[in-house]
């Protein structure tokens, strides 16, 4: 085969589709399949809730990321320049919205990141002995965590590392590391899953994870859950697969690297599931999984597992080191794409990669202090711009809308190995409609429950601490809408005459 | 391992395994067809 490694007009382009695949399925493995899949898949009826997330993945975040991809393949520019020329210049903020969301999960995911690499120097340093205890493990929790020197030191390496990998560009930079890191990624997650499934006493876990309980088929809740989970898991409507998809081949195909990409990170999720639920219950024993799973994702994580690791033959040396460079690993590859974001829309506005990329990990590390600081900001932050993820999503199908669904089919097919049925335009059609449920749903149940304070805005979880945030936000980007369009360089669709002294 | 277990497992998680294995084929089959197509004759 012939290696592509510019596109047409020159542009850098990814050398082939097994790394663009391969790049795109590691933005969407991250820590959430590790820690939260297992979670929401025992809290929601095992099989049932998995039904639930295969629809949600199928009527949501294919047909987003084909949109997506549709978006950064065909502006060549990043979320907000791409939201600029496939909209119009009045919807610049959308796209701005957009990058500006992922760069806020960007801030505390570093954080996270770091973490899981702390975790990972703990278990190589044979911190998870035999014979420690849950007592023990959330001392090392809380003496971390309790250290600001500590998580701010290793939010530093994480942004640091990350930083060095996107400041080399695709070439010789991320897609160099992506391609050898997300096949071991699989590749580890597989062995930890095997060693978990021949625990003996590991059939109860599996039992918990895929006998579903149909009953909880009827439960809003149930669906309003899996959606959640989708969002955070594929990453369909943060921009990233657009972001990646400008330095797509310009011949590659759209449903087909979706499906693909989707499936991928759900076969990510079950292997951590298998990896986490059937360690928990074969070593620990139902009362101890429940008792877990509703540790939140820290307590399960670092410090359930952490015990179980102590108990498991051959798990202080090997198993113990193999999970948290899972963990790590995953992180890194989604805060990879993150970067890579803020990075592309800096360099759309003229700005040297060589300078953009160590200005916004500076950024980013400074921004992510108070997360590194206070797991109160990080929760809410999380809980914030999270949910902001589903507005990105909408703002992403109305731009379909806005550019015509037609045309934007028969675009995609004009370069597809799989034709794009009308079915995607029936499912972005009724992306508004899926937004209302899924949002409407949010909101009633904060109004409702007389437990959380939902119109404080300085609660950690309020309804009114999401919506000051946003509204912020969109004030500001649309206070600077029209600079922000003109500051932006053309691509190959702009109707915006190109200014001297723009770099690429 | 109880028979319901197993058929769950086996239709979750093999169901999984085996769409993957084939949308990775079908990628990598239609990505060298089109290669080919690609490339100039002689």
């Amino acid at each position: 085969m012939t290696q592509q490694n510019t596109s047409g007009s020159g542009r850098v382009v990814f050398a082939s589709r097994f790394t663009f695949v391969a790049a795109a399925i590691g933005m969407a493995v991250g820590t959430g399949n590790i820690w939260r899949f297992p979670r929401d898949v025992h809290a929601w009826g095992g099989g049932a809730f998995l039904l639930a997330v295969v629809v949600a993945n199928l009527v949501w975040a294919i047909p987003l990321l084909m949109a997506e991809s549709f978006m950064g393949s065909k502006s060549r520019l990043g979320t907000a320049g791409a939201f600029r020329d496939i909209m119009g210049r009045r919807f610049t903020w959308m796209g701005g919205f957009m990058g500006m969301a992922t760069i806020a999960i960007m801030f505390y995911y570093s954080v996270v990141c770091g973490w899981a690499i702390r975790y990972l120097v703990y278990a190589v340093t044979g911190e998870f002995s035999a014979g420690i205890t849950v007592g023990e493990t959330t001392s090392i929790w809380e003496g971390f965590t309790d250290s600001p020197a500590q998580t701010v030191l290793f939010h530093a390496i994480a942004i640091t590392l990350v930083g060095l990998i996107v400041f080399r560009g695709l070439k010789g930079g991320f897609e160099a590391v992506l391609k050898i890191v997300v096949p071991a990624l699989f590749v580890i997650l597989a062995v930890l899953a095997v060693r978990a499934m021949t625990l003996p006493g590991s059939a109860e876990g599996l039992r918990y994870l895929f006998v579903p309980d149909w009953s909880l088929l009827g439960d809003a809740e149930l669906w309003l859950q899996a959606f959640a989970q989708m969002a955070f898991s594929t990453g369909a409507g943060w921009g990233l697969y657009l972001t990646y998809c400008v330095y797509m081949r310009r011949r590659e195909d759209f449903a087909l690297n979706a499906t693909t990409i989707v499936a991928g990170n759900h076969l990510a999720s079950l292997l951590a599931g298998i990896a986490v639920v059937c360690t928990i219950f074969a070593l620990g024993g139902a009362s101890f999984a429940d008792e877990a799973t509703g540790a939140g994702n820290e307590g399960l994580t670092f410090v359930y597992l952490a015990v179980l690791f102590g108990e498991m033959p051959g798990g202080t040396w090997f198993f113990a080191p193999l999970f948290f460079l899972v963990l790590a690993l995953a992180g890194i590859s989604s805060l990879i794409a993150m970067v890579e974001l803020a990075a592309r829309n800096v360099v759309d506005m003229g700005v040297r990669r060589k300078v953009a990329v160590p200005a916004i990990a500076a950024v980013a590390f400074l921004a992510g202090l108070p997360a590194a600081f206070n797991l109160d900001y990080l929760s809410n932050q999380d809980n914030v711009w999270g949910i902001a993820l589903l507005i990105s999503g909408l703002f992403a199908a109305v731009a379909m809308m806005k550019y015509g669904l037609e045309q934007a089919r028969r675009d995609m097919d004009a370069d597809s190995d799989f034709g794009v049925g009308g079915w995607w335009t029936i499912l972005i059609r009724l992306f508004p409609v899926m937004f209302a449920f899924l949002f409407g749903w949010f909101i009633y149940q904060s109004v409702s429950d007389p437990g959380k304070a939902w119109w404080d805005p300085t609660d950690t979880f309020s309804l009114a601490t999401m919506v000051v945030q946003w509204g912020a936000l969109v004030a500001i980007l649309l206070v600077v809408n029209n600079r922000l369009a003109n500051r932006i360089n053309p691509g190959p669709i702009s109707t915006v005459p190109a200014e001297p002294g723009r770099h690429d | 391992m109880d028979a319901e277990t197993f058929i769950w497992t086996l239709v979750f998680f093999g169901g999984t395994v085996l769409i993957v294995a084939f949308l990775f084929y079908w990628s990598w089959k239609k990505d060298r067809e089109k290669s080919r197509g690609d490339e100039p004759e002689g």
